[in-house]
């Protein structure tokens, strides 16, 4: 009888708290290491929790180029909102700062004015909370936290973040703007 | 282990229990999915997300979850049988995890019969089945951490009525955990609104509804369940040192 009762851990009083405490803080950790080391698989049919290849090699390619990114908004902000269509900026944003020629910042442009005014001396592209600015070559563009989301065929709103960044951050990179062409033809009558 | 997890079944099927209990979810699950339907505007495309759905089934669950489990250890010890439970020759632990099963039976019982909807969907329309299954899984996780929150609860009392009033309590207070830590107040704090959104069910949610699976929300809702039953092991245990 003795035998068995030593096999036994004595549950009772204080002993059994501290044991619940004990097991707690062994996870906590666990949780953390696995937070700092996540993995994610998107199943979601646009795969817009994860970077599209034409981003990577377009970032890639530009290895030797720095690319200045500025999120007007707080980042943590956005992965805390209740918006959970707002979560695959979030996702974009954060895989595209981990690129090392990538110097992402992201603020509050109502505390920080004079980052703000420094984005847009000219006062061209005048930028607003939310949105993304991209500098690089001397070009600056900015990603409109307007368009971040726009409607397909069907009515459905869709994400389309990652395009927009990717074709500001191309336009950047190539050191030379669009020119926009227009055209006045004039028809005389006979 | 499988007698007493047979014997739980039992308790539940056996009676109109688990039944009454799927079909109030069911019916709750419809009054969503009609209400989806009826906001659907004249255009075209007829569009709705399940994930809007599954929402609304989570604050019925706050109702539902603990009127499953509440009977789960208070009515042993209300009826006097926890003593021949104590004393059967099967450990705590393999009680704990049998009554766990037997409730995690029911709940996916529950939750099979609203598949009827995506299937309805499917029909007539189409449906996007990696979120669909995605979000699934999130609800069977999100359950079953509620699962074993309520068995912990219920294994703090005997009766069983003040289990399910706890556990709703409990249950509703996790849900707005990321809600508070947002609130103005709490933001002043960055560290513990960080602390605080770390318990936050409700975020990790909606990665899976949104069909992203993320490691660490798997790691969070499986360390909650096997936390809570471990210390719902510690409880039962303790009261049996206690009684010698």
């Amino acid at each position: 009888m003795e035998k068995q009762k030593k096999k036994k851990l004595d549950l009772s009083g204080a002993f059994a708290f501290i044991l619940a405490i004990l097991v707690l803080v062994i996870f906590i950790p666990i949780n953390l290491i696995i937070s700092y080391y996540d993995k994610g698989f998107d199943m979601t049919p646009s795969k817009k929790y994860t970077l599209d290849d034409k981003t990577v090699k377009l970032i890639n390619d530009n290895a030797d180029k720095e690319i200045e990114l500025y999120f007007l908004y707080e980042l943590e902000d956005l992965r805390t909102s209740k918006r959970n269509d707002l979560l695959p900026l979030y996702h974009t944003l954060n895989q595209l700062k981990e690129f090392d020629n990538i110097k992402f910042t992201s603020f509050d442009p109502n505390e920080n004015a004079t980052l703000t005014k420094s984005l847009d001396p000219e006062g061209v592209i005048a930028p607003e909370m939310s949105d993304i600015i991209i500098r690089c070559n001397g070009i600056t563009k900015k990603v409109s936290q307007y368009k971040v989301f726009q409607q397909d065929a069907q009515g459905i709103n869709e994400y389309a973040g990652e395009q927009l960044i990717d074709s500001a951050i191309a336009t950047c990179v190539s050191g030379s703007l669009p020119t926009v062409y227009f055209l006045t033809v004039m028809v005389k009558r006979p | 282990m499988f007698p007493i997890y047979k014997k739980e079944l039992q308790s539940f099927f056996y009676t109109p229990f688990a039944y009454a209990m799927a079909m109030l979810f069911m019916l709750l699950f419809s009054l969503s999915f009609s209400t989806g339907i009826a906001k659907l505007d004249n255009s075209h495309t007829w569009a709705f997300s399940f994930t809007e759905m599954f929402y609304s089934v989570i604050l019925y669950f706050i109702f539902l979850l603990p009127i499953l489990t509440m009977r789960t250890f208070a009515d042993e010890r209300k009826n006097g049988t926890e003593v021949l439970l104590m004393t059967s020759p099967v450990s705590t632990g393999r009680i704990v995890i049998a009554k766990f099963l037997a409730n995690i039976t029911v709940y996916l019982f529950m939750l099979a019969g609203t598949v009827i909807f995506p299937i309805i969907t499917a029909i007539k329309g189409e449906v996007v089945m990696s979120q669909l299954i995605c979000a699934y899984i999130g609800i069977f996780f999100w359950g079953a951490m509620y699962i074993a929150l309520g068995m912990l609860i219920s294994a703090f009392t005997e009766n069983s009525i003040i289990a399910a009033i706890i556990g709703e309590v409990v249950m509703f207070a996790l849900l707005f955990v990321d809600d508070f830590a947002n609130t103005p107040f709490i933001s002043q704090y960055p560290a513990i609104k960080k602390f605080l959104y770390a318990f936050a069910a409700q975020p990790r949610f909606s990665y899976f509804s949104e069909g992203f699976i993320r490691l660490s929300d798997l790691t969070f809702f499986l360390s909650a369940i096997i936390v809570l039953l471990i210390w719902t092991y510690i409880v039962i245990e303790k009261r049996r040192w206690n009684r010698g």
